[in-house]
């Protein structure tokens, strides 16, 4: 069976590597044996798919491969950064020096250059890492090639450039199954639909993080992604979505919990403040049971981290001041061991259902 | 369609010269046909911007424009003392309540000091009018003048008193400051509307239009004095101008420099060209 993208290919080596440690105990325990011609034949087949993946996406066929990948994972993240940020100080310590005609043609032939750089090391980087490296500059030259031509034109600044930031961080993202330039792809999106809804009041755009609420379509939007396009090839991606739709969802419903004077609701601030603890208790209670439901782990993990966030920064509020110390701290360790007798009783729950 | 590596590289190079080509069209747009205002600036109203820490990896230069704002007029206080002009975020003569109602503000509940949204209130994108050695840049000297003659008079008439005799001093330096280095640009307007802005201020070598930022301030009651609204001018949304390699020579920090800026069809400005001029001594 052909994979579509690295993570699937991943994910098969490794059934295979936990069914032929399996096959290995049960052989040893007596409970099956396998006749020499199916052991060759399901050896050969394994042989066969694993070097299939290999050579298409260069997976990991072992656990030391696997824990040397997380270390590559780190150093392309962390070189990518790097990177990405030499371009940016590279094109200041010259640009000052060029003629106009030269900076544009520099900013212009570095953004196509780095893009078709990226292209070439795709076609060539089966692993996947130094493509993210030639990814992140690719993004990072068209960021700074849209802002330096605002800078070296005098243009007033325009929520639109998130729109091409995202669009090309998107196409890399897809086309090399890159999850950190998916990530920034939606944060460009994040921030224009935030920007948008921003100045329906009026506002400029700039100041779209100083009500919070702005960001709430883009988080409707990124959850309703996953759910109506397909990612048979990037099986990774909706787990990102989702996420990011979480963060940009309920992060903003933590601050209008704590300050609500940054509402648009025309209500007291105290109201306010009350609704959105509701709203945000409520809201990551009834994620969490989502995410169960649906079998989605990262959904599960979000909604749980945001839940305990909200909480925590309530009984700060609420009680730091007014509580001794060590009955504040000592309140906090219980409600964690009552987070942890709740899920428990779930998680039994859920095993028993699916028993 | 099966996707491939060339559709990736011709959809990523078309959307980069899809976006270069669209940001230097409007570019050209803006510099096209007969400027919507020319300023001549000079060294007083064009400042190298504060230089921050990575300003040394920066080769580029873009100078600043320095602007202030018409104070309302007030009886001058006891000492003589009266304000003679605002900078960004100071009470203007002309940003009254009416003012920020036309410019979209909704100031039903500013009064309510119970109102904390006041406290975080939204800037708004309106039209600024730029004024260059203006009636407001003269009204600020006038004023310089008469409150030196204010502090002059109460000197001669209290010959005894150190403290009053030392005060016309410091006023003197704060006129000559005024007078020969301080920025002649004001703004002294703000509207929504661009073509009636320009009727009114219909001189395009002394006033420029441009967009910007205006936000409201509430200060807080005490007991003898009611919670006050009022406007102010936050910023000039494109305040920095960049210098190009060519005007290098003439225009930099510590140089005495006169420049011709324009401000295009998109109300964006550009230096167009720059002469020296001496600068005169602190």
């Amino acid at each position: 069976m052909a994979a579509r993208s690295r993570a699937e290919a991943q994910r098969r080596a490794d059934q295979i590597r936990a069914f032929e440690q399996e096959l290995q105990r049960l052989e040893g325990d007596g409970v099956l044996a396998l006749t020499e011609s199916q052991r060759g034949s399901v050896a050969g087949h394994h042989r066969a798919l694993l070097a299939a993946y290999a050579g298409e996406f260069d997976i990991d066929r072992g656990l030391q491969a696997q824990q040397m990948s997380l270390g590559m994972r780190i150093a392309s993240l962390l070189g990518a950064l790097a990177l990405a940020a030499s371009v940016f100080f590279l094109f200041y310590q010259f640009w000052g020096l060029l003629q106009t005609g030269w900076q544009v043609g520099i900013l212009v032939a570095a953004a196509s250059g780095s893009f078709a750089g990226f292209c070439w090391v795709r076609a060539r980087d089966g692993s996947g890492y130094f493509a993210k490296l030639a990814a992140m500059v690719a993004f990072a030259c068209f960021v700074l090639n849209v802002s330096m031509l605002g800078s070296i034109f005098n243009i007033t600044p325009s929520d639109k450039a998130f729109v091409v930031w995202a669009a090309l961080a998107f196409l890399l993202a897809y086309t090399a199954d890159l999850r950190l330039l998916l990530g920034a792809g939606l944060i460009c999106v994040t921030a224009f639909i935030a920007a948008r809804t921003g100045t329906i009041s009026g506002m400029y755009w700039l100041y779209f993080g100083q009500r919070p609420e702005n960001f709430f379509p883009a988080a409707l939007v990124m959850f309703a992604v996953p759910a109506y396009i397909g990612h048979v090839r990037h099986p990774d991606f909706p787990p990102v979505y989702r996420v990011f739709a979480l963060l940009a969802l309920f992060l903003p419903m933590i601050v209008l919990a704590n300050w609500g004077w940054a509402s648009y609701l025309p209500l007291d601030r105290a109201v306010v403040e009350v609704i959105y603890q509701v709203l945000g208790f409520a809201g990551t209670a009834a994620v969490i049971w989502l995410g169960v439901r649906k079998q989605w782990r990262h959904v599960v993990n979000t909604g749980i981290t945001l839940f305990i966030i909200l909480l925590y920064t309530k009984f700060y509020d609420w009680w730091w001041d007014s509580m001794p110390k060590y009955l504040f701290f000592l309140l906090l360790g219980l409600t964690a061991v009552l987070f942890l007798v709740v899920l428990r009783r779930l998680r039994g729950a859920l095993q028993t259902g699916a028993s | 369609m099966i996707w491939t590596r060339h559709h990736t590289l011709a959809a990523g190079l078309a959307l980069i010269a899809a976006t270069n080509a669209i940001v230097l069209a409007g570019v050209a747009y803006n510099r096209s046909g007969e400027p919507d205002a020319q300023l001549r600036l000079t060294d007083r109203e064009l400042n190298a911007p504060y230089s921050w820490g990575f300003a040394k990896e920066n080769s580029g230069l873009a100078m600043q424009l320095k602007w202030s704002l018409p104070v309302p007029a007030r009886p001058p206080s006891d000492d003589g003392n009266e304000p003679g002009i605002a900078g960004p975020w100071g009470e203007s003569s002309w940003l009254d309540r009416a003012k920020l109602a036309e410019l979209g503000f909704d100031l039903s509940h500013a009064e309510r000091i119970d109102d904390e949204r006041y406290a975080e209130p939204l800037p708004r994108d309106v039209l600024l009018v730029l004024e260059l050695d203006g009636p407001a840049y003269r009204g600020a000297l006038v004023r310089a003048e008469r409150r030196i003659a204010a502090l002059e008079a109460k000197a001669a008439a209290q010959p005894n008193d150190r403290s009053a005799g030392s005060v016309p001093e410091w006023a003197r330096r704060m006129r000559d400051e005024l007078r020969d280095h301080a920025s002649r640009l004001y703004v002294v307007d703000a509207g929504l509307d661009r073509d009636r802005l320009r009727a009114k201020y219909a001189d395009r070598k002394r006033y420029a239009i441009a967009n910007g930022r205006v936000n409201v301030l509430r200060t807080y009651g005490t007991k003898y004095r009611r919670n006050e609204v009022r406007g102010y001018v936050e910023q000039v949304n494109v305040d920095e101008l960049n210098v190009p390699v060519e005007l290098r020579a003439t225009i930099g920090p510590d140089k005495g420099f006169e420049a011709v800026v324009s401000f295009g069809r998109r109300l964006e400005p550009w230096l167009v060209s720059a002469t020296p001029r001496p600068k005169v001594a602190r």
